[in-house]
Protein backbone atom coordinates (compact mmCIF):
# COMPACT_ATOMS: atom_id res chain seq x y z
CA UNK A 1 0.00 0.00 0.00
CA UNK A 2 2.99 2.21 0.94
CA UNK A 3 4.07 1.38 -2.74
CA UNK A 4 0.75 2.45 -4.60
CA UNK A 5 0.66 5.67 -2.42
CA UNK A 6 4.23 6.60 -3.71
CA UNK A 7 3.40 5.58 -7.24
CA UNK A 8 0.11 7.46 -6.90
CA UNK A 9 2.20 10.74 -5.32
CA UNK A 10 4.69 10.64 -8.44
CA UNK A 11 2.15 10.89 -10.98
CA UNK A 12 -0.33 13.65 -9.60
CA UNK A 13 2.99 15.43 -8.74
CA UNK A 14 4.23 15.27 -12.42
CA UNK A 15 0.53 15.90 -13.68
CA UNK A 16 -1.07 18.44 -11.47
CA UNK A 17 2.25 20.36 -9.90
CA UNK A 18 4.60 20.19 -12.95
CA UNK A 19 2.02 20.02 -15.29
CA UNK A 20 4.22 17.31 -17.66
CA UNK A 21 3.02 14.15 -19.28
CA UNK A 22 4.51 10.91 -17.50
CA UNK A 23 7.25 8.94 -18.66
CA UNK A 24 6.72 4.94 -19.86
CA UNK A 25 7.82 4.05 -16.75
CA UNK A 26 5.70 6.11 -14.78
CA UNK A 27 2.93 4.55 -16.34
CA UNK A 28 4.45 1.25 -15.98
CA UNK A 29 4.40 1.51 -12.48
CA UNK A 30 0.88 2.48 -12.96
CA UNK A 31 -0.45 -0.45 -14.78
CA UNK A 32 1.43 -2.58 -12.11
CA UNK A 33 -0.94 -1.71 -9.19
CA UNK A 34 -2.68 -3.74 -7.63
CA UNK A 35 -7.00 -4.25 -8.32
CA UNK A 36 -7.82 -2.78 -4.75
CA UNK A 37 -5.92 0.74 -5.71
CA UNK A 38 -7.83 0.82 -9.01
CA UNK A 39 -10.34 3.40 -7.20
CA UNK A 40 -7.22 5.69 -6.09
CA UNK A 41 -5.84 5.09 -9.51
CA UNK A 42 -9.43 6.46 -11.01
CA UNK A 43 -9.65 9.23 -8.55
CA UNK A 44 -6.45 10.86 -9.30
CA UNK A 45 -7.20 10.31 -12.79
CA UNK A 46 -10.56 12.60 -12.43
CA UNK A 47 -8.43 15.13 -10.28
CA UNK A 48 -6.22 15.24 -13.65
CA UNK A 49 -8.75 15.43 -16.20
CA UNK A 50 -10.68 18.61 -14.13
CA UNK A 51 -7.30 20.17 -13.72
CA UNK A 52 -6.55 19.87 -17.52
CA UNK A 53 -9.75 20.31 -19.29
CA UNK A 54 -12.24 21.40 -17.00
CA UNK A 55 -16.05 20.26 -15.94
CA UNK A 56 -17.57 19.92 -18.93
CA UNK A 57 -18.62 16.60 -20.64
CA UNK A 58 -19.24 16.71 -24.67
CA UNK A 59 -21.97 14.23 -25.93
CA UNK A 60 -22.39 13.31 -29.59
CA UNK A 61 -24.35 10.89 -31.81
CA UNK A 62 -23.43 9.02 -34.56
CA UNK A 63 -24.83 7.37 -37.65
CA UNK A 64 -23.81 4.56 -39.80
CA UNK A 65 -24.57 6.25 -43.07
CA UNK A 66 -23.26 3.22 -45.31
CA UNK A 67 -23.07 0.01 -43.39
CA UNK A 68 -21.33 -3.43 -43.84
CA UNK A 69 -20.40 -4.67 -47.43
CA UNK A 70 -16.84 -3.37 -46.05
CA UNK A 71 -13.64 -4.57 -48.01
CA UNK A 72 -11.36 -4.39 -44.71
CA UNK A 73 -10.72 -7.52 -42.50
CA UNK A 74 -10.55 -6.12 -39.19
CA UNK A 75 -11.27 -8.88 -37.10
CA UNK A 76 -13.56 -6.91 -34.67
CA UNK A 77 -16.16 -5.50 -37.00
CA UNK A 78 -19.33 -6.85 -37.82
CA UNK A 79 -19.04 -4.47 -40.92
CA UNK A 80 -16.79 -6.47 -43.31
CA UNK A 81 -17.83 -8.53 -46.24
CA UNK A 82 -15.25 -10.97 -45.23
CA UNK A 83 -16.92 -12.37 -42.43
CA UNK A 84 -20.46 -14.07 -42.00
CA UNK A 85 -22.05 -11.35 -39.83
CA UNK A 86 -25.47 -11.34 -39.54
CA UNK A 87 -25.02 -7.34 -40.58
CA UNK A 88 -26.79 -6.97 -43.57
CA UNK A 89 -25.19 -4.48 -46.05
CA UNK A 90 -27.27 -1.00 -46.60
CA UNK A 91 -26.11 1.33 -49.05
CA UNK A 92 -24.89 5.17 -48.37
CA UNK A 93 -28.62 7.08 -46.91
CA UNK A 94 -30.19 10.23 -48.42
CA UNK A 95 -29.35 13.07 -46.91
CA UNK A 96 -33.45 13.72 -45.41
CA UNK A 97 -32.29 10.13 -43.72
CA UNK A 98 -28.86 11.93 -42.44
CA UNK A 99 -30.41 15.07 -41.53
CA UNK A 100 -33.60 13.26 -39.17
CA UNK A 101 -30.29 11.07 -37.82
CA UNK A 102 -28.99 14.70 -36.85
CA UNK A 103 -31.82 16.17 -35.46
CA UNK A 104 -32.70 12.90 -33.28
CA UNK A 105 -29.21 14.17 -31.75
CA UNK A 106 -30.08 17.73 -31.30
CA UNK A 107 -32.99 16.24 -29.48
CA UNK A 108 -30.44 14.88 -26.87
CA UNK A 109 -28.15 17.48 -26.45
CA UNK A 110 -25.32 16.85 -28.49
CA UNK A 111 -22.92 19.47 -30.17
CA UNK A 112 -21.06 16.79 -32.37
CA UNK A 113 -22.78 14.29 -34.84
CA UNK A 114 -20.56 11.83 -36.46
CA UNK A 115 -20.94 10.11 -39.76
CA UNK A 116 -19.23 6.68 -40.47
CA UNK A 117 -19.45 4.99 -43.32
CA UNK A 118 -18.09 1.13 -43.94
CA UNK A 119 -15.37 2.00 -46.46
CA UNK A 120 -11.61 1.45 -47.15
CA UNK A 121 -11.35 5.28 -47.63
CA UNK A 122 -14.18 7.21 -50.13
CA UNK A 123 -14.21 7.31 -53.65
CA UNK A 124 -15.54 10.22 -55.57
CA UNK A 125 -19.30 9.57 -55.32
CA UNK A 126 -19.00 9.33 -51.53
CA UNK A 127 -16.62 12.77 -51.27
CA UNK A 128 -19.45 14.35 -53.31
CA UNK A 129 -22.13 13.05 -51.18
CA UNK A 130 -20.78 13.84 -48.00
CA UNK A 131 -19.61 17.52 -49.26
CA UNK A 132 -23.29 17.91 -49.75
CA UNK A 133 -24.64 16.97 -46.70
CA UNK A 134 -22.21 18.33 -44.39
CA UNK A 135 -22.89 21.73 -44.72
CA UNK A 136 -26.72 21.00 -44.48
CA UNK A 137 -26.30 19.20 -41.45
CA UNK A 138 -24.77 22.44 -40.01
CA UNK A 139 -26.94 25.21 -41.56
CA UNK A 140 -29.91 22.65 -39.89
CA UNK A 141 -28.96 21.50 -36.56
CA UNK A 142 -26.28 23.43 -35.64
CA UNK A 143 -24.15 20.19 -34.79
CA UNK A 144 -20.49 20.01 -35.26
CA UNK A 145 -19.89 17.86 -37.52
CA UNK A 146 -17.54 14.63 -38.09
CA UNK A 147 -16.76 12.40 -40.23
CA UNK A 148 -15.19 8.86 -40.30
CA UNK A 149 -14.82 7.35 -43.89
CA UNK A 150 -11.36 5.20 -43.83
CA UNK A 151 -8.06 6.64 -45.38
CA UNK A 152 -7.59 9.13 -46.83
CA UNK A 153 -5.42 10.90 -49.26
CA UNK A 154 -4.17 14.49 -48.45
CA UNK A 155 -6.54 16.38 -51.15
CA UNK A 156 -9.21 14.23 -49.51
CA UNK A 157 -8.99 15.52 -45.88
CA UNK A 158 -8.38 19.01 -47.83
CA UNK A 159 -11.69 18.78 -49.44
CA UNK A 160 -13.20 17.52 -46.27
CA UNK A 161 -11.96 20.56 -44.20
CA UNK A 162 -12.91 22.81 -46.87
CA UNK A 163 -16.29 21.53 -46.75
CA UNK A 164 -16.76 22.42 -42.81
CA UNK A 165 -16.26 18.78 -41.19
CA UNK A 166 -14.56 20.08 -37.69
CA UNK A 167 -12.86 16.94 -36.90
CA UNK A 168 -12.29 13.53 -38.50
CA UNK A 169 -12.02 9.94 -36.70
CA UNK A 170 -9.45 7.30 -37.82
CA UNK A 171 -8.62 5.13 -34.94
CA UNK A 172 -5.36 3.42 -34.18
CA UNK A 173 -7.29 0.81 -32.90
CA UNK A 174 -4.26 -1.10 -31.08
CA UNK A 175 -0.76 -0.93 -31.04
CA UNK A 176 1.69 -1.14 -34.02
CA UNK A 177 2.80 -4.74 -32.66
CA UNK A 178 -0.67 -6.03 -32.70
CA UNK A 179 -2.05 -4.38 -35.23
CA UNK A 180 -1.26 -7.38 -38.25
CA UNK A 181 -2.92 -9.93 -35.62
CA UNK A 182 -6.46 -8.16 -36.17
CA UNK A 183 -6.11 -6.51 -39.97
CA UNK A 184 -4.21 -8.01 -42.77
CA UNK A 185 -6.10 -5.60 -45.66
CA UNK A 186 -4.17 -2.84 -44.58
CA UNK A 187 -1.25 -1.89 -42.43
CA UNK A 188 -0.64 0.18 -38.77
CA UNK A 189 1.30 2.95 -40.74
CA UNK A 190 -1.68 3.39 -43.59
CA UNK A 191 -3.93 4.28 -40.41
CA UNK A 192 -0.76 6.93 -38.60
CA UNK A 193 -0.53 8.21 -42.10
CA UNK A 194 -4.38 9.14 -42.45
CA UNK A 195 -3.94 10.64 -39.14
CA UNK A 196 -1.01 12.82 -40.06
CA UNK A 197 -2.92 14.46 -42.95
CA UNK A 198 -5.97 15.08 -40.93
CA UNK A 199 -4.16 17.04 -38.37
CA UNK A 200 -2.40 18.95 -40.98
CA UNK A 201 -5.07 20.03 -43.55
CA UNK A 202 -6.54 21.28 -40.12
CA UNK A 203 -9.43 19.06 -39.18
CA UNK A 204 -9.18 17.85 -35.40
CA UNK A 205 -8.16 14.48 -35.23
CA UNK A 206 -10.16 11.94 -33.66
CA UNK A 207 -7.87 8.42 -32.84
CA UNK A 208 -9.35 6.02 -30.58
CA UNK A 209 -8.35 2.54 -29.58
CA UNK A 210 -9.98 -0.56 -28.64
CA UNK A 211 -8.94 -2.28 -25.62
CA UNK A 212 -10.16 -6.39 -25.28
CA UNK A 213 -8.39 -8.09 -28.34
CA UNK A 214 -5.99 -9.75 -26.75
CA UNK A 215 -3.25 -7.17 -26.75
CA UNK A 216 -1.00 -7.06 -23.33
CA UNK A 217 -0.92 -4.23 -21.31
CA UNK A 218 2.34 -3.49 -22.90
CA UNK A 219 1.02 -3.38 -25.87
CA UNK A 220 -1.65 -1.03 -24.53
CA UNK A 221 1.37 0.89 -23.43
CA UNK A 222 3.16 1.30 -26.43
CA UNK A 223 -0.77 2.34 -28.02
CA UNK A 224 -0.68 5.07 -25.41
CA UNK A 225 2.48 6.35 -26.89
CA UNK A 226 1.62 5.86 -30.48
CA UNK A 227 -1.32 8.09 -29.70
CA UNK A 228 0.85 10.61 -27.98
CA UNK A 229 2.59 10.84 -31.29
CA UNK A 230 -0.57 12.02 -33.37
CA UNK A 231 -1.86 14.60 -31.14
CA UNK A 232 -5.25 13.37 -31.27
CA UNK A 233 -8.28 16.07 -29.97
CA UNK A 234 -10.47 13.58 -29.09
CA UNK A 235 -9.72 9.76 -28.00
CA UNK A 236 -12.99 7.27 -28.21
CA UNK A 237 -12.02 4.64 -26.07
CA UNK A 238 -14.32 1.27 -26.71
CA UNK A 239 -14.28 -1.85 -25.15
CA UNK A 240 -14.63 -4.86 -27.40
CA UNK A 241 -17.90 -6.19 -27.48
CA UNK A 242 -17.57 -9.40 -29.98
CA UNK A 243 -19.91 -9.45 -32.88
CA UNK A 244 -21.09 -12.89 -33.86
CA UNK A 245 -19.61 -14.19 -36.83
CA UNK A 246 -16.35 -12.24 -36.60
CA UNK A 247 -12.87 -13.83 -35.48
CA UNK A 248 -13.33 -12.23 -32.38
CA UNK A 249 -16.42 -13.26 -31.47
CA UNK A 250 -15.02 -15.91 -28.93
CA UNK A 251 -13.17 -13.18 -27.09
CA UNK A 252 -14.23 -12.20 -23.32
CA UNK A 253 -15.37 -9.09 -22.08
CA UNK A 254 -12.57 -6.94 -20.53
CA UNK A 255 -13.65 -6.74 -16.81
CA UNK A 256 -15.31 -4.03 -15.35
CA UNK A 257 -12.62 -2.41 -12.71
CA UNK A 258 -10.19 -3.78 -14.95
CA UNK A 259 -11.83 -1.19 -17.94
CA UNK A 260 -11.85 1.69 -15.42
CA UNK A 261 -7.96 1.36 -14.51
CA UNK A 262 -7.50 1.36 -18.25
CA UNK A 263 -9.69 4.55 -18.41
CA UNK A 264 -7.90 6.54 -16.01
CA UNK A 265 -4.50 5.30 -17.63
CA UNK A 266 -5.91 6.73 -20.85
CA UNK A 267 -6.83 9.74 -19.07
CA UNK A 268 -3.11 9.64 -16.97
CA UNK A 269 -1.51 9.47 -20.37
CA UNK A 270 -3.08 11.70 -22.66
CA UNK A 271 -4.13 14.52 -19.76
CA UNK A 272 -5.20 16.96 -22.42
CA UNK A 273 -7.40 15.33 -24.90
CA UNK A 274 -10.96 14.81 -25.05
CA UNK A 275 -11.25 11.27 -23.57
CA UNK A 276 -15.05 9.79 -24.75
CA UNK A 277 -16.79 6.59 -23.59
CA UNK A 278 -17.67 4.92 -27.06
CA UNK A 279 -18.35 1.19 -27.92
CA UNK A 280 -18.63 -1.73 -25.54
CA UNK A 281 -19.11 0.45 -22.13
CA UNK A 282 -22.38 -0.74 -21.85
CA UNK A 283 -21.48 -4.42 -21.66
CA UNK A 284 -18.17 -4.00 -20.25
CA UNK A 285 -18.65 -1.58 -17.51
CA UNK A 286 -21.95 -2.32 -16.52
CA UNK A 287 -23.08 -1.13 -13.35
CA UNK A 288 -19.89 0.89 -13.25
CA UNK A 289 -20.34 3.53 -15.85
CA UNK A 290 -20.71 5.96 -13.71
CA UNK A 291 -17.55 5.45 -12.02
CA UNK A 292 -15.77 5.82 -15.60
CA UNK A 293 -17.26 9.54 -15.57
CA UNK A 294 -14.82 9.97 -12.70
CA UNK A 295 -11.71 8.15 -13.83
CA UNK A 296 -11.21 10.55 -16.54
CA UNK A 297 -13.94 10.72 -19.02
CA UNK A 298 -14.84 13.92 -20.32
CA UNK A 299 -17.33 12.55 -23.50
CA UNK A 300 -19.71 10.35 -24.60
CA UNK A 301 -21.11 9.02 -27.62
CA UNK A 302 -25.21 9.26 -25.93
CA UNK A 303 -28.25 6.52 -27.69
CA UNK A 304 -27.22 4.03 -30.48
CA UNK A 305 -24.01 3.17 -31.76
CA UNK A 306 -23.08 1.87 -35.27
CA UNK A 307 -24.67 -0.99 -35.40
CA UNK A 308 -25.62 -2.03 -31.98
CA UNK A 309 -27.88 -0.35 -29.18
CA UNK A 310 -27.20 1.82 -26.51
CA UNK A 311 -28.64 2.95 -23.11
CA UNK A 312 -31.47 5.97 -23.77
CA UNK A 313 -29.64 8.88 -23.94
CA UNK A 314 -31.85 9.91 -20.79
CA UNK A 315 -30.08 7.43 -18.79
CA UNK A 316 -26.49 9.34 -19.76
CA UNK A 317 -27.85 12.93 -18.84
CA UNK A 318 -29.40 11.83 -15.62
CA UNK A 319 -26.01 10.24 -15.06
CA UNK A 320 -24.33 13.82 -16.19
CA UNK A 321 -27.08 15.02 -13.82
CA UNK A 322 -26.28 13.15 -10.30
CA UNK A 323 -22.59 13.69 -11.51
CA UNK A 324 -23.29 17.49 -11.29
CA UNK A 325 -21.47 17.65 -14.94
CA UNK A 326 -22.18 19.91 -17.04
CA UNK A 327 -22.90 18.82 -20.65
CA UNK A 328 -20.43 21.67 -23.18
CA UNK A 329 -18.76 21.90 -26.30
CA UNK A 330 -14.75 21.33 -26.18
CA UNK A 331 -11.55 21.36 -27.64
CA UNK A 332 -8.20 20.05 -27.55
CA UNK A 333 -6.58 21.52 -24.17
CA UNK A 334 -2.68 19.91 -24.76
CA UNK B 1 -47.18 -13.53 -35.01
CA UNK B 2 -45.68 -16.72 -33.55
CA UNK B 3 -41.86 -16.58 -33.30
CA UNK B 4 -40.65 -19.27 -35.15
CA UNK B 5 -37.08 -18.33 -35.72
CA UNK B 6 -34.35 -16.76 -33.81
CA UNK B 7 -33.98 -12.92 -34.43
CA UNK B 8 -30.46 -13.30 -33.61
CA UNK B 9 -29.22 -15.89 -35.94
CA UNK B 10 -31.89 -17.07 -38.15
CA UNK B 11 -32.28 -20.55 -36.20
CA UNK B 12 -35.22 -22.30 -36.51
CA UNK B 13 -36.40 -21.75 -32.45
CA UNK B 14 -36.58 -25.13 -32.12
CA UNK B 15 -32.73 -25.28 -32.97
CA UNK B 16 -31.95 -22.08 -31.19
CA UNK B 17 -33.84 -20.64 -28.09
CA UNK B 18 -32.36 -17.21 -28.82
CA UNK B 19 -28.86 -16.07 -29.21
CA UNK B 20 -28.85 -12.32 -29.61
CA UNK B 21 -26.30 -10.74 -27.85
CA UNK B 22 -27.83 -7.92 -24.90
CA UNK B 23 -28.53 -4.34 -27.28
CA UNK B 24 -28.50 -5.80 -30.56
CA UNK B 25 -31.52 -5.45 -32.65
CA UNK B 26 -33.22 -8.15 -34.39
CA UNK B 27 -31.01 -9.24 -37.37
CA UNK B 28 -33.17 -12.06 -38.80
CA UNK B 29 -37.12 -12.26 -39.18
CA UNK B 30 -38.51 -13.85 -36.47
CA UNK B 31 -41.71 -15.35 -38.82
CA UNK B 32 -39.53 -16.29 -42.00
CA UNK B 33 -34.99 -16.61 -40.72
CA UNK B 34 -34.64 -14.08 -43.56
CA UNK B 35 -31.67 -11.74 -42.35
CA UNK B 36 -33.41 -8.02 -42.18
CA UNK B 37 -32.40 -4.81 -43.44
CA UNK B 38 -31.68 -2.74 -40.17
CA UNK B 39 -30.37 0.78 -40.16
CA UNK B 40 -29.85 2.13 -36.71
CA UNK B 41 -29.76 5.96 -35.68
CA UNK B 42 -29.00 7.58 -32.38
CA UNK B 43 -32.27 6.79 -30.87
CA UNK B 44 -34.31 4.79 -33.14
CA UNK B 45 -33.60 1.45 -35.08
CA UNK B 46 -35.79 -0.08 -37.76
CA UNK B 47 -36.10 -3.32 -39.76
CA UNK B 48 -37.18 -4.60 -42.08
CA UNK B 49 -38.09 -8.08 -44.06
CA UNK B 50 -38.07 -8.84 -47.62
CA UNK B 51 -41.23 -10.87 -47.23
CA UNK B 52 -42.80 -9.84 -44.15
CA UNK B 53 -42.02 -5.84 -44.46
CA UNK B 54 -41.13 -3.93 -41.36
CA UNK B 55 -41.08 -5.64 -38.21
CA UNK B 56 -40.23 -4.70 -34.66
CA UNK B 57 -36.17 -4.71 -34.05
CA UNK B 58 -36.17 -5.38 -30.82
CA UNK B 59 -37.83 -8.36 -30.75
Amino acid sequence: MVRTREVLADAGRALLDECRQLTPDELRALVQLPPESVPALASLAHEVRLAWCGPEVEVEGILSAKTGGCPEDCSFCSQSARFESPVKATPFLDADEILAAAEETVKVGASEFCIVLAVRGPDERIMRRVLDVVPLVRERTGLNVACSLGILTRDQAERLAAGGVHRYNHNLETARSFFPSIVTTHTWDERFETCQVVRDVGMELCCGALLGMGESNEQRLELLQQLREVEPAEVPLNFLNPRPGTPLMIRKLVEPLEAIRWIALFRLALPGVILRYAGGREVTLRELQAMGMTSGINALIVGNYLTTLGRAPEQDLQMLEDLRMPVGVLSKVL
Amino acid sequence: METQFCTGCGSPVSQCAGCAPPLDPARFCAQCGRRLTVQVTPTRVTAKCRDHGVVNPRA
